[in-house]
Parts: structure tokens; C-alpha cells; sequence
């Protein structure tokens, strides 16, 4: 028994110590404070009084990615998540329903400016907002402007739905005339994850009709859309071998499977807006990626950009997943988050969210408004993000929350 | 007793780190600085968001983990000490 004397006895010993401390005590501290984010809603709260009190500041000119289109489009994400995020919000917490009625208009004033869609007109050359339909999808723009406007339409009666009724309509019509099923987020240029986000603000709002009571054929058909694009999505934008979606894709017309990338940021940010459209492939993509992509570190949910069958010369960062590290995506950690609390997956969320806890920097201030918090790392487009994400409502409640709100509408 | 004060004071000297770098940095658009065009500005930006990450890691895992490794070692050391003079006391 001499070797248990030895010197690198002792180190090994203290090593493997080390290792469990790593392994075990940080993860378990932080996921215990994680938790709290599933405790009501009192947190998102705090942080959207953050996000609310920085909106106003945000513009083009205050980022400085080094291209203008990418600074616009951070600008209008940062307004277009606070909407969704205080609308989201407002639908499950009847205390502070109306202040974040009234922070989602703003949002949505602010997002609705001139300034803030100048790099969608920019890149199309013509204004996404124009009265006169000009057969430009304009997706990267109306898409998810449309998703925030169906959502505040299921609060109540707004200045904004006219709006929303005139994109609705926009969109559906290029939906229904497109083989293809996808529509240009910029001209030549196709994103299943922005159509996701268009198909779920027309079958919404479809929705919000129908919970209204309002059941008539326009309803119908914009429900019907949302079905209709999933279950042919699932045939031609979706990666069989990793059940994830295609980042980018040219339009197939036939049900032949499509070629391109599946990644974690789009499937990710697709799944939590198919949570109000189709049960079954907003479930098949949060299944695929906490399959085939969360891959906790010490106990912290990461997600991975890539699936293990891309090839490591082929992933790549990119403006959607942010910088990778080890193939390791803030950006899909954070959308998984709004895809696996919708499905109730709390395990996951509370490792996910230790993980923003410890990078992110979780901040507390007190303020004269109240609480606030911030992810002190990540500026207001996170905070704005995370918001959003974390107020995203359980699927299974989705039709019990638009009726009960229906009832307060008058 | 020296290392465990020695610890002690890195552990509180990246706490107060962390708590300044927190104050520095809330509700700033620190990430939107990382790219500006002022080379100054985004040196500035890109040193204090690592700082940031870097401590806290150190802070909240590194730190911890080293401890208890530190202090196994020494536990360990202290428990062979005796069994190692054994042999010698009886002779």
C-alpha cells in the first residue's frame, strides 16, 4: 500500500476533488437561482422594465457591427423582441397586463418608424410598409413585425390593427400563391426560420379570431396556412438525418428534401415561433435539438450550433449564431430556451438559463420604476431576446390564454 | 493558513471585480461596441466584456474548483504526514 503514500497520489486525489467541485457546485448554485425565472413572473417583469427603459435609445446608429444592414436589423430585433416579449407577457400575468399593453404599443410605435425599417427598404429598394402591395415579401421586416402585431391583437383592440390586418392579408395571399411555400427575406435570399416567424403571425391571428368567437372562412384559412406550411416544411425545409431545420434554402416545389446546413439558431428561434402554429413539428424540432445539440458544459446548458454530421470544415459563425465557441451558440442557447419552456421542458431551461445567469451577468438594480434586471453582458438586444423567450407561453395554454384575454377584450 | 488567506483575498479581490465590472456595464450596449468603428473605443469594449466573462468564470468555477483542490492536497499531506513518521516512532 506504499503508492497510496506517493506524492501524485495526493495530486490525483486533489485533482478528481477539483473536478467534482467544478463539475458539481457552480451548476447546482446557479440552477437553484435559475429556477426562479419558472416561479411566476415576477422576474420577467424586472427585466422587461430593463428592456423598456432602454428601448427608446435604440437605434441603427448606436450599433456598430460594421455593416448598416446588420446594425438595422439589431435595432428593429431589439424593438420587434420587446413587443413580443411585453405582448407574451401581458397574456399570462393579469397584474401587469396593462402596463405591458402599454410598453408593447410603444414597442411597436417605435418599430414601425421610419428610421428603424430603413435597412429593410434599403436592401428592397422600396418600403416595406407601403400601402401598395408590390409583391415583395419583405419578410425580414414584415414577418416578425407581424408576429409582435398578432400578438398585441390578442390583448385587445389597438390603433396597430389595421396594420396587422393589412400585413395578415399581404402575407397570406403571397403564401397561398407560392409553390415553393417560403417567401424572400431579401430579394433572391430564403430563410425557413423567417417564414416561420410569418406563418405563425397570420395562423395567430387566425386564432385570436376564432377564440373571439369569430369563426368565419377568413379564420379558417389563415389557420389553415400555418398547417399547411409545417406539414410541407417538415417534407422539404427540415434535415432528415437530424430532424432540424435548414438555415437558408432555395424554394423546392416538389416534396424533394432541399440542400443546406441544419443549424441550432434557426430551428431553434423556428420552434418558438411554431409554438403558435402546429403541435407536431414545433415538438419533432425541440425534441431534434435537445437531441442533437444541447451538450451541457459543467453542468450548464449550451447548445451547439451544428449537428454532429456537418462536417467540422463547414461550421461556421455567422451573424444568426453570434461568434462560436468550440461550436458551442449563445444565440441558439438563448432561442432554446423560449422553444423548451413552451414545451414545459423546465430542466432544460433552468440549465440554460444558469448558464445566461453566469455569462449573461444577471444584474439587479432598484430603480424609481421598480426592479430591474439585465444581462449586464449582453446589451439591450439580449435582454429584448431573453424577454421574449421567457415569457413564451406553455403550447398546451396557448388556447385557454387567447380565450381568457378574448373575454377582457371589448 | 498563508494559502487559505491567499484564497481568500483572490477570491474577494475578483469578487469586488465582478460587482465593479457589473456596475460599469449595466444597461450599456457593451456587445455594440465590440465592432466600432473607433479603434479605441472597441479595444476598450472588446478588454472589459472579456474581463467580464474571464472573472466570472474564474470567479464562480475556476476558483472553487481550485480551493477544494487546494485544500484535499493539503488535507491529504496532513493525513500521510503521520503514516510516513510511523515507522520512525517505533524504531
Amino acid at each position: 500500500m506504499t503508492w497510496i503514500r506517493s506524492r501524485w497520489c495526493s495530486w490525483i486525489c486533489a485533482l478528481l476533488c477539483g473536478w467534482f467541485v467544478a463539475h458539481n457546485v457552480p451548476s447546482r448554485a446557479f440552477r437553484s437561482e435559475a429556477s426562479g425565472w419558472q416561479a411566476g413572473e415576477q422576474r420577467q417583469v424586472e427585466l422587461a422594465r430593463s428592456v423598456n427603459s432602454q428601448l427608446p435609445s435604440v437605434a441603427p446608429d448606436k450599433f456598430s457591427t460594421g455593416s448598416a444592414l446588420f446594425d438595422g436589423e439589431w435595432a428593429f430585433g431589439t424593438g420587434v423582441m420587446a413587443a413580443i416579449g411585453n405582448a407574451q407577457l401581458a397574456l399570462q400575468s393579469p397584474e401587469s397586463r396593462a402596463s405591458c399593453v402599454s410598453a408593447s404599443d410603444r414597442a411597436l410605435a417605435h418599430i414601425t418608424s421610419w428610421e428603424i425599417r430603413g435597412y429593410d427598404r434599403d436592401r428592397w429598394g422600396s418600403d416595406p410598409l407601403d400601402a401598395e402591395d408590390s409583391g415583395e415579401a419583405h419578410l425580414a421586416y414584415l414577418g416578425y413585425l407581424n408576429l409582435a402585431l398578432s400578438l398585441r391583437y390578442a390583448l385587445s383592440r389597438s390603433s396597430h390593427d389595421a396594420l396587422g390586418e393589412r400585413i395578415t392579408d399581404r402575407l397570406a395571399a403571397a403564401y397561398e400563391s407560392s409553390p415553393g411555400t417560403l417567401l424572400e427575406t431579401y430579394p433572391g435570399e430564403y430563410y425557413p426560420m423567417d417564414n416561420a416567424m410569418a406563418v405563425a403571425s397570420i395562423a395567430l391571428r387566425g386564432r385570436v379570431d376564432r377564440a373571439r368567437g369569430k369563426v368565419d372562412a377568413r379564420s379558417a384559412q389563415r389557420m389553415q396556412i400555418g398547417k399547411r406550411w409545417a406539414t410541407l416544411a417538415r417534407a422539404r425545409y427540415l434535415d432528415q438525418a437530424s430532424g432540424l431545420l435548414l438555415q437558408h434554402s432555395a424554394p423546392q416545389e416538389t416534396d424533394a428534401q432541399s440542400t443546406g446546413s441544419p443549424r441550432g439558431s434557426g430551428s431553434a428561434f423556428a420552434a418558438f415561433a411554431l409554438n403558435y402554429v402546429d403541435d407536431e413539428l414545433f415538438a419533432e424540432l425541440q425534441r431534434a435539438l435537445r437531441a442533437q445539440l444541447l451538450s451541457p458544459v459543467l453542468g450548464f446548458g449550451l447548445l451547439q450550433e451544428f449537428p454532429s454530421q456537418v462536417p467540422r470544415s463547414e461550421r461556421h459563425g455567422d451573424i444568426d449564431s453570434g461568434p462560436l465557441v468550440f461550436g458551442y451558440s449563445i444565440s441558439a442557447s438563448g432561442f432554446m430556451v423560449g422553444a423548451s419552456r413552451a414545451t414545459g421542458d423546465d430542466a432544460s431551461v433552468t440549465s440554460l438559463m444558469a448558464m445566461f445567469d453566469l455569462l449573461g451577468g444577471l444584474e439587479r438594480r432598484e430603480s424609481a420604476g421598480g426592479v430591474r434586471l439585465s444581462f449586464v453582458s449582453g446589451g439591450p438586444l439580449a435582454d429584448a431576446i431573453m424577454l421574449a423567450m421567457l415569457t413564451a407561453p406553455l403550447h398546451q395554454q396557448i388556447d385557454s390564454l387567447l380565450e381568457a384575454s378574448a373575454k377582457e377584450t371589448p | 493558513m498563508k494559502r487559505l488567506a491567499a484564497w481568500l483575498a483572490l477570491m474577494l479581490s475578483s469578487f469586488g471585480l465582478d460587482r465593479w465590472l457589473a456596475s460599469q456595464l449595466f444597461e450599456t450596449n457593451v456587445v455594440a461596441s465590440l465592432l466600432a468603428p473607433s479603434a479605441a473605443t472597441a479595444l476598450t469594449s472588446a478588454l472589459l466584456a472579456l474581463t467580464f466573462l474571464l472573472n466570472r468564470l474564474a470567479l464562480y468555477v475556476a476558483l472553487p474548483a481550485g480551493a477544494a483542490a487546494a485544500l484535499s492536497l493539503a488535507a491529504f499531506r496532513g493525513w500521510l504526514k503521520p503514516v510516513s513518521a510511523q515507522p520512525e516512532a517505533r524504531s
